[in-house]
Formats: C-alpha cells, sequence, structure tokens
C-alpha cells in the first residue's frame, strides 16, 4: 500500500494565469483580499505563513506572513496602492504562463531582483501613489460623495514613514484626513489592521 | 510676431473657467482679478450697463443667501445680464429629490452663459462643474461648457468671499504683503476664514495670529501648511496683547450652533472673544481695518454697533466690494477685461 502524506495535498499549487501577493504583514490579508472584486475567481488565501525574509538582519514580521493566490484576477492602480498603504513589503506577481511576467515590490527589494539572476521578468516600484481613486470612502458625511454618490478621488498630501501618518485630501470636499480615520469603500478603516510599521526610507 | 504677454495669457485662461475653489488659482491669477474689479469699480454706472448685453446667468441657491445672492444677481443686472433661477429649493425638483447634477444637466440645454450655485453639500459645485456641458456624449457637442461660480459649498469653499476680502485688503492697505493679520473668534468652522488663510499663502504677510478658543482652533491642516511656509504665525488666546502690531483683523461669528457645547461654555466664548470699540480705541493703529464676513451675531450687535463709528471698522465696506470683484469675474468667464 501506498503511503500518502496529507501534507501534499495542502500544498498550493502554482497557479498558471493571475496574481500572487507575497509577503504580506500578517493580518491584512483578508483585509486586502476583502478590497479585490474577486467574485467568480478561484482564491485562495493563506494566513500565517513561515517566512525567513530579513530587513536589517531581523526576520521580517517576526518570520510570519500573508500571502494571497487569486487564479484569473487583474489588479488596478487603486489596489495596488491600497496595498502599499496597508502592507508597503508585499509583493505583487503577475503570472502568465505559470511564469512571473511582473514583480512590483518596495524600492529595495526591487533592487535585490534587479541585481539577481533567478528573476528577469518586469519589475515595478510598490510605493504610495499620489492619488487614489474609488478604493476609498470620503471620511466626511456631508460630502457630495456620500450625499449624492458618484466618483470619489483623494490626493495623497502626505505619504506614511515610520513617525508620519498618512494624509489624504478629499478632491471634492476639500477635508484632509489623517491616519485612523481614513475609510476604504468596503467601510473598513486603516486602523482595522493595526499600525504598519513602515520600513521604507 | 505679435508677443502675447502673461498678462493676456491669463485673461484668455479665465474664458469659460469655472470658478469652484480658490485653491485652483495662482497668486497673478487672483491679481488679475483684483485688478479687473478695481477698474470695475470705477466705470459709472452708466458706461458699464451694456458690457455683458445679451448674456443670461443662471442662479442655482439651496441654501439662505442675502450678500452673495444679491450681489451676484446686481452685478449680472449692472452689467447688462440677464438673470433667472432657483432661488429656493423647495420651488424646484430638488424637492422632489433630484440631485444637484440633474439639475445642472438640465440647465446647461438652457443656453445660459454662466451659472452661479450655493448648496448645502461639502463639494457640490466640484461635482456640478463636471456636467456643465451637453447632457448626452452620444450627441452633438454643441461647444464649450458653461462656466460655473461656486457661490459657497456647504462648509468647504465660497472662493467670491476670499476673492473679495483679498480685493478689501488691498483697497484698505494697498497691499496684502508685509502686513500683520489677527484672525478671530471662531477659526474652526468659518469657510472663508480658512480659504483666507489660504489665499494668504501666496502673499507675504509679516506675521499671522490666529486668536481663538483652544475649542475653536484653525484646523490642524492650515495649520501645517504654515508650518511649511515661511510665514510667521503664533495661535494666541487674547487679541488685546498682539492689537498694537495688526493691519487687518479679521473676525468671525462664533458658530455654536454646530458645537456640542455646554450654554455656560457657549456663553463664555460669546464672552470673551468679543471685539470691544474701547480696546480698538486704546490700542489698534489708526490704519487697522476691522473685517468680517457677516452676518454678526445678534447677541452680538450691541458691541460691534459699538465699533460701526470706529475709522477701523470697514465690514460693510468689505461686502459692498462683492459687487465689483463679482462684475469682474462673470467678465473673465465670459472673455471681457479692461
Amino acid at each position: 500500500m501506498v503511503k500518502t502524506d496529507i501534507r501534499n495535498y495542502l500544498r498550493i499549487r502554482p497557479i498558471e494565469e493571475g496574481i500572487v501577493i507575497d509577503h504580506l504583514r500578517p493580518g491584512t490579508g483578508l483585509f486586502i483580499l476583502n478590497l479585490l472584486n474577486y467574485e467568480g475567481l478561484r482564491v485562495t488565501p493563506g494566513l500565517n505563513y513561515d517566512t525567513s525574509k530579513e530587513i536589517d538582519g531581523e526576520l521580517l514580521y517576526d518570520g510570519k506572513k500573508d500571502i494571497m493566490f487569486i487564479e484569473g484576477g487583474e489588479l488596478t492602480s487603486d489596489h495596488i496602492g491600497a496595498i502599499s498603504i496597508v502592507s508597503p513589503l508585499a509583493v505583487i506577481n503577475h503570472i502568465k504562463e505559470s511564469k512571473v511576467i511582473n514583480k512590483i515590490a518596495s524600492k529595495d527589494r526591487i533592487a535585490e531582483y534587479a541585481t539577481g539572476e533567478e528573476y528577469s521578468g518586469k519589475l515595478g516600484v510598490l510605493e504610495v501613489p499620489n492619488s487614489l481613486g474609488n478604493i476609498l470612502l470620503c471620511a466626511n458625511p456631508k460630502c457630495t460623495t456620500n450625499k449624492e454618490g458618484g466618483d470619489r478621488c483623494f490626493e495623497v498630501i502626505q505619504k506614511p514613514t515610520e513617525s508620519l501618518d498618512l494624509v489624504v485630501g478629499c478632491g471634492y470636499c476639500e477635508k484632509e484626513f489623517y491616519g485612523d480615520v481614513i475609510r476604504f469603500y468596503t467601510g473598513q478603516r486603516l486602523s482595522d489592521v493595526g499600525k504598519t510599521r513602515y520600513y521604507l526610507k | 510676431m505679435v508677443k502675447i504677454t502673461s498678462k493676456e495669457k491669463i485673461i484668455t485662461s479665465f474664458k469659460g473657467r469655472h470658478v469652484i475653489s480658490i485653491r485652483d488659482f495662482k497668486k497673478e491669477e487672483l491679481d488679475l482679478i483684483l485688478d479687473q474689479a478695481e477698474i470695475l469699480e470705477k466705470i459709472p454706472r452708466a458706461e458699464k450697463c451694456k458690457i455683458l448685453d445679451g448674456y443670461h446667468l443662471g442662479i442655482i441657491f439651496y441654501e439662505p443667501s442675502t450678500r452673495t445672492k444679491i450681489s451676484f444677481t446686481r452685478a449680472a443686472d449692472t452689467l447688462g445680464m440677464k438673470w433667472e433661477g432657483i432661488a429656493d429649493p423647495k420651488t424646484s425638483s430638488a424637492s422632489k429629490g433630484e440631485t444637484l447634477r440633474d439639475t445642472v444637466r438640465n440647465l446647461v440645454g438652457y443656453e445660459f452663459d454662466a451659472l452661479v450655485i450655493r448648496h448645502n453639500d461639502d463639494g457640490s459645485v466640484r461635482r456640478a462643474s463636471e456636467y456643465s456641458h451637453y447632457p448626452n456624449k452620444h450627441l452633438e457637442f454643441p461647444g464649450e461648457p458653461i462656466p460655473i461660480l461656486n457661490g459657497g459649498d456647504g462648509s468647504n469653499q465660497h472662493p467670491t468671499q476670499t476673492m473679495l476680502d483679498l480685493y478689501t485688503i488691498k483697497e484698505s492697505q494697498g497691499t496684502m504683503d508685509s502686513l500683520t493679520y489677527l484672525f478671530h473668534n471662531d477659526l474652526k468652522n468659518g469657510r472663508t476664514i480658512h480659504s483666507l488663510a489660504e489665499a494668504l499663502l501666496l502673499y507675504q504677510p509679516k506675521k499671522v495670529y490666529f486668536c481663538s478658543s483652544s475649542r475653536l482652533k484653525m484646523p490642524r491642516h492650515i495649520i501645517s501648511k504654515y508650518k511649511k511656509s515661511d510665514i510667521e504665525f503664533e495661535e494666541v488666546s487674547r487679541y488685546e496683547d498682539v492689537l498694537p502690531e495688526v493691519d487687518i483683523l479679521y473676525d468671525t461669528r462664533p458658530q455654536l450652533e454646530r458645537e456640542n457645547f455646554t450654554d455656560d461654555l457657549k456663553e463664555r466664548i460669546k464672552s470673551m472673544y468679543r471685539i470691544r470699540a474701547h480696546t480698538i480705541k486704546e490700542k489698534a493703529k489708526e490704519s487697522m481695518k476691522i473685517m468680517h464676513p457677516l452676518p454678526r451675531n445678534q447677541n452680538l450687535m450691541s458691541p460691534e454697533e459699538e465699533c460701526d463709528d470706529l475709522p477701523q471698522a470697514y465690514y460693510f465696506k468689505q461686502a459692498h466690494n462683492g459687487l465689483f470683484v463679482r462684475q469682474a469675474l462673470l467678465c473673465l468667464v465670459k472673455g471681457v477685461s479692461f
């Protein structure tokens, strides 16, 4: 009788077309997933996976990470912007015909991929964009976007760092919102995923 | 080859332009509006009554207004422009739940040449401006979008008020630069004070004081803009202490109806942050000017009326200046300049 190791069944098989969001800060995987429009797509969330990734000689996130496998999905610039805010050290892999064709990661990691031999596809920098769209909700209840609906747009006034909060300004009511008050269109607040530590210089 | 000056370029850029937020304007553009207003103030009424003859101004006012509505309609009248529209939302389809953008989509088809809108939702006039062209993209586009002028959108912007404030400062002091400003009373809720404080960042004031109760302080985002600028500023709690230095005292009505304060605290704020005529007489420069966006609170009438006869009182002239600034804007957005 052939013995089968049950762990083989539980491993996630590589996807052929789609997106893998790797190295997400633990606790942010499902938050990010909620923001994505994954209806009808096969999605496999991985929470609290082990990782040996180090930053400045320390294990990243105490050796844990979340990882999302989305088959056939695509990310908008708004989605990528949200990932950069919630989990700035994540690595977004676009996969086509079972190969990674595009990697989007923080500047430091991009430098690693650019000099390494293992990866030869496209590279993009994961950074907080200068503007965001419908992914955010205006926190001002009197804003026309909350009263009469319609598209939203936000200017990123201050990009977050280790010591400074993210500040966004609504393009309609011109009110500015800091850190914890910032809300996503799902109703989730930035504070729901705890304080993000920004290692980025 | 004819050389086009930068002033001509700015004048050309005004034609058909929306006036939504003071943040959309550069210093040179604001200066041009003030220059045009000054010229219009000097032109006799009989000579300017044909300037915009044949044009039609649409008015959509969903909130009460005295000065803004009447000065806009008088500006239109005095330039020979006809006007009509919605003066009360109860008499329009807004009472049936029609959105502002649908109202604007309708009115742009009725051959208005400009629309003035006041609405109670923050940001609503910018949204409305996105619908100021022909309402169906599949039909032939009939021409340029019609300019929309913001007459106040909720607690957000009131750009024409800021322009008339700047005009009043320039008229009374000759410049916006090298002056000491004192913003006084409710610095938290007043949209006019926020817009003017932001507009002054384009100039070089000597110093700016923000004087209010600790509960009604200038919002953090404006303070952070001052911190990033080269302008010297200070938050103080008593206007009397800094009054001798001040050139422009900009007072506001405490909008205590927006705050959840106890009656006792409301009374204390009303009493403490009250401009008193004897203090002005004792401590202020003769050349200092008191400005106020009006209306002033009924319960503040007495002490303020005391101030009305002081040489420093300038708030009624400030309100009158709204006519010339609005005349200038109507001319500029229709491509008329002097």
